[in-house]
């Protein structure tokens, strides 16, 4: 049994690593709950986030804030843009079947073209190399973590202010929970997807900016995210918010400590058994409302 | 299920052929091309059995085509069992997978099958990678002499094939072919006339894994090394999605197009790098779903009936 | 006449909401039953329940003398109890032929005898000549008629139609209502969900009216339409 300071280290690394999880999930969430797309592409979308750090961090310097402030915008748009070309009219004619089928068409043409032209070496930002932490209580907590744990905290709450008390955040929601009754209430249904689409898209690219500095940057590291980011929204309730973010900082603690108790090669499994176990008993999440 | 593109005579005439290029000794490079397009053209009526007739998508396909490779090499390399005894075992394994797998996912509907198989697919290349006593890690396995001949292989893979469409053509005749279809267009209603969905899901799950099992036992006593990134991730899945949906879902000629244009685009790009390879699939994919769903057979279609 | 089905104190809750409360109905061999109500009062999951689509949290369900309470959906249209749904669910892409052959397939093993028994319910639905049309693109007069048409393929006792005239014009209305004497000329014992009186209250014999989830009244339509607790359920206001 290990140390009772190892194990209040490993909670505490788990909670803000989940932060970011609950965040993937969340964008993820949204985008399911609205418009009923499993976005195949969303974590590609954080690979890119990362990338945009990283090359910004190599190539012009400074710190996280800069590619962060530029990345929301330009992942909002891109996910616009996503969203009008490829999703809505595949969602039209193929349903559910034809955009996940799409979407995951994108994320091999994605990954790849990535890796053709960024190799697939694994990077890593001057930040990892000299990272600066901060100790109290006897526990070590990395700066990026704590950055990327406030980021996405304001994030989270921004998101949860705007589409609670804003009109369109409003609208969304209404289109979220009865495309019908919204349609009847004249709510422009493909306009409101389409923002949601972008905020989903703005979520993931942001996030991919907060783990530059914690984790290796390559072609692939999409695919692990969004494995995680199923799990989470799963776990949470499809369409749940806290249901995400709080079941973001539940995977992050059971990897973390799982980790501790068990095997480094076995963490990502964890994360899928969880995974298969909630879809089959408690689908509708441990949060969450949902309709499967 | 809509008409079948299949007919019968140009069937033979084609079968002739393969059966009769050996006789012109074609260089080994040819072979091995015609060889992996016959193993994806196996690989992609599989998926389409669960995917295109029965409109289940599966992302983890790739699971039973490596627990098919995996057994008749261990088999092989532990016990001496013949490879293509191991072959049959190897799809039978890859079938009670599925079948473990059908049941445990069988209330999921759509996308969140999806899911689960590709987690599922996941789990199990995880367990590849990590329990090296057994499987041999990330090194994988590799025989060290060649099993069978070229052209004995190529008889094999062809012997394969034909009866892979003869299991799929039987099928799509029959009243499970019928019920396929109908729960490909609506699992409730189906329910509502009699269909036990569950039995169907994972009755068509188990014969399609059969099939990707026996392609990956194929695959690895003829390529003879293969380690879980070969064999077991998700660029082989989508691989298999690939050969059925640009031919045409829900066809049986539909996954020969689509080996017959996976494998050279493999070849050309392979100069350049497999990630090229892989882009240009994921780019035709997008590209038939979003203007042609129907696939190559499709805009045929489209095309006869102006 | 005999009893066909039965339900006892059949109960389901949707998270704190009572969809279904003691419900206890009893329907007899040959009859046309109508379920009424304002929307929300529970009819179409009285319907899931029965059809097997929803599973009950108490109660019980009899059909000829058989509990089918626990039974999954197929397994209840095996035994002979078809249901429409109320958003029509046609198999798209197949052909009208097809889609009643698939039905028909539930009570017969050959492809062959699963044909003739479709288009012989074609033939009495009078749809022989859509036979070869998809089903996607038919308009939803159609459409609602395939809905039955599937049901009766599959040769039941009872069926259940799920408000079937939702989206007609009058002429479909009317064209309905024959459809509806014809089946039940053949002996199948109907039980219907539906708004438009005009419709209810010739064909049935029996009207049962359920609001917030319980059966306020039951009793021939003539009866019905007098009752105060009925009207004040629609209207919200008491009538003299």
């Amino acid at each position: 049994m290990p140390k009772f300071e190892i194990l209040l280290q490993a909670i505490v690394n788990g909670i803000l690593i989940g932060s970011i999880y609950g965040l993937i999930a969340i964008g993820l969430t949204i985008i399911f709950g609205v418009m009923r797309v499993i976005n195949m592409i969303h974590g590609d979308l954080i690979m890119l986030g990362m990338y945009l750090a990283y090359w910004f961090v190599i190539l012009i310097g400074g710190g996280e804030l800069p590619p962060l402030l530029i990345a929301l915008p330009v992942f909002f748009f891109i996910g616009c843009l996503i969203f009008r070309t490829l999703v809505s009219p595949v969602a039209k004619a193929g349903g559910e079947m034809g955009t996940l089928l799409i979407t995951a068409g994108l994320s091999l043409a994605i990954t790849n073209f990535v890796q053709l032209i960024w190799k697939a070496d694994y990077r890593s930002t001057p930040a990892q190399l000299v990272s600066t932490s901060y100790s109290f209580v006897g526990l070590s907590v990395s700066s990026a973590l704590l950055f990327a744990f406030f980021t996405s905290a304001i994030l989270v709450i921004a998101v949860s202010i705007f589409l609670m008390f804003t009109e369109t955040g409003r609208a969304i929601r209404a289109t979220a929970q009865d495309q019908e009754a919204a349609m009847f209430m004249g709510v422009n249904i493909e306009k409101m997807m389409l923002i949601a689409f972008g905020i989903g898209v703005a979520l993931a690219g942001t996030a991919g900016v907060l783990l530059t500095p914690i984790f290796y940057v390559y072609p692939y590291v999409g695919f692990v995210y969004i494995v995680k980011a199923f799990v989470v929204v799963v776990l949470g309730g499809m369409g749940s918010i806290v249901g995400a973010a709080l079941g973001g900082i539940l995977l992050g603690v059971t990897e973390q400590l799982g980790t501790l108790f068990i095997s480094a090669g076995y963490k990502d499994a964890f994360g899928l058994i969880i995974f298969v176990l909630v879809l089959l008993f408690r689908p509708s999440g441990l949060f969450g409302r949902s309709r499967l | 299920m809509e008409k079948r593109n299949f007919n019968i005579i140009y069937s033979l005439i084609g079968l002739a052929i393969l059966i009769a290029i050996p006789i012109f000794e074609p260089s080994k490079y040819v072979m091995h091309i015609l060889i992996l397009v016959l193993l994806n053209v196996v690989l992609g009526q599989s998926w389409n059995l669960l995917g295109g007739f029965g409109g289940q998508i599966s992302f983890g396909h790739a699971a039973m085509y490596g627990i098919g490779a995996y057994t008749s090499t261990l088999l092989y390399l532990k016990v001496g069992l013949s490879p293509w005894i191991g072959m049959v075992l190897g799809g039978l394994l890859a079938s009670l997978y599925a079948t473990i797998l059908g049941y445990i996912t069988f209330r999921l509907r759509g996308p969140y099958f999806a899911l689960s198989t590709l987690a599922s697919a996941e789990v199990i290349r995880l367990v590849a990678q990590n329990w090296d006593t057994f499987t041999g890690g990330d090194d994988g396995l590799s025989i060290h002499f060649e099993i069978a001949p070229r052209v004995v292989e190529y008889y094999i893979i062809l012997g394969i094939v034909v009866g892979t469409i003869l299991v799929m053509y039987a099928i799509s005749v029959s009243r499970m072919g019928y019920y396929l279809s109908a729960m490909r267009e609506d699992e409730d209603a189906s329910r509502a006339i009699g269909i036990d969905v569950t039995k169907l899901k994972v009755l068509t799950l188990a014969i399609s894994a059969f099939f990707a099992g026996i392609g990956g036992s194929f695959f690895a006593s003829y390529q003879l090394y293969f380690n879980p990134h070969v064999v077991m991730t998700v660029h082989t899945s989508m691989q298999m999605i690939f050969v059925s949906i640009v031919g045409g879902m829900g066809t049986i000629v539909g996954p020969v197009i689509g080996a017959l244009l996976l494998v050279p685009i493999a070849e050309i790009f392979r100069v350049i790098s497999p990630a090229a390879n892989l882009l240009i699939y994921g780019l035709v994919i997008v590209v038939v779903m979003r203007f042609m769903p129907e696939g190559i057979i499709g805009l045929r279609k489209k095309f006869l009936r102006k | 006449m005999d009893i066909l089905l039965e339900t006892r104190n059949l109960n389901k809750r949707f998270g704190g909401i009572k969809a279904v409360s003691k419900m206890d109905l009893t329907l007899r061999q040959g009859e046309i039953l109508g379920l009424i109500g304002p929307n929300g009062a529970g009819k179409t999951t009285f319907f899931n329940l029965i059809s097997g689509f929803l599973r009950p949290d108490s109660g019980s369900i009899y059909f000829q003398g058989e509990e089918i309470t626990r039974m999954k959906a197929h397994e209840i249209c095996r035994k002979g109890i078809a249901r429409t749904f109320q958003l029509v669910k046609p198999f798209g892409k197949m052909t009208v032929l097809k889609n009643i052959q698939v039905s028909a397939l539930s009570k017969s093993q050959s492809l062959r005898e699963a044909e003739s028994i479709a288009l012989e319910t074609l033939d009495f639905l009078n749809l022989l000549q859509f036979k070869e049309k998809v089903a996607g693109e038919l308009p939803v007069g159609y459409l609602k008629l395939l809905e039955v048409a599937k049901a009766l393929a599959t040769q039941p006792k009872l069926l259940l139609l799920d408000e079937p005239i939702a989206g007609l014009n009058p002429s479909e209305v009317t064209r309905f209502v024959e459809v509806v004497r014809k089946i039940q000329n053949r002996g199948i014992t109907i039980f219907l969900v539906e708004h438009v009186m005009r419709f209810i209250m010739p064909i049935c014999d029996r009207l049962v009216v359920m609001h917030y989830g319980e059966k306020i009244a039951e009793g021939p339509p003539a009866q019905i339409s007098k009752d105060p607790t009925v009207i004040q359920a629609y209207l919200g206001v008491s009538y003299a």
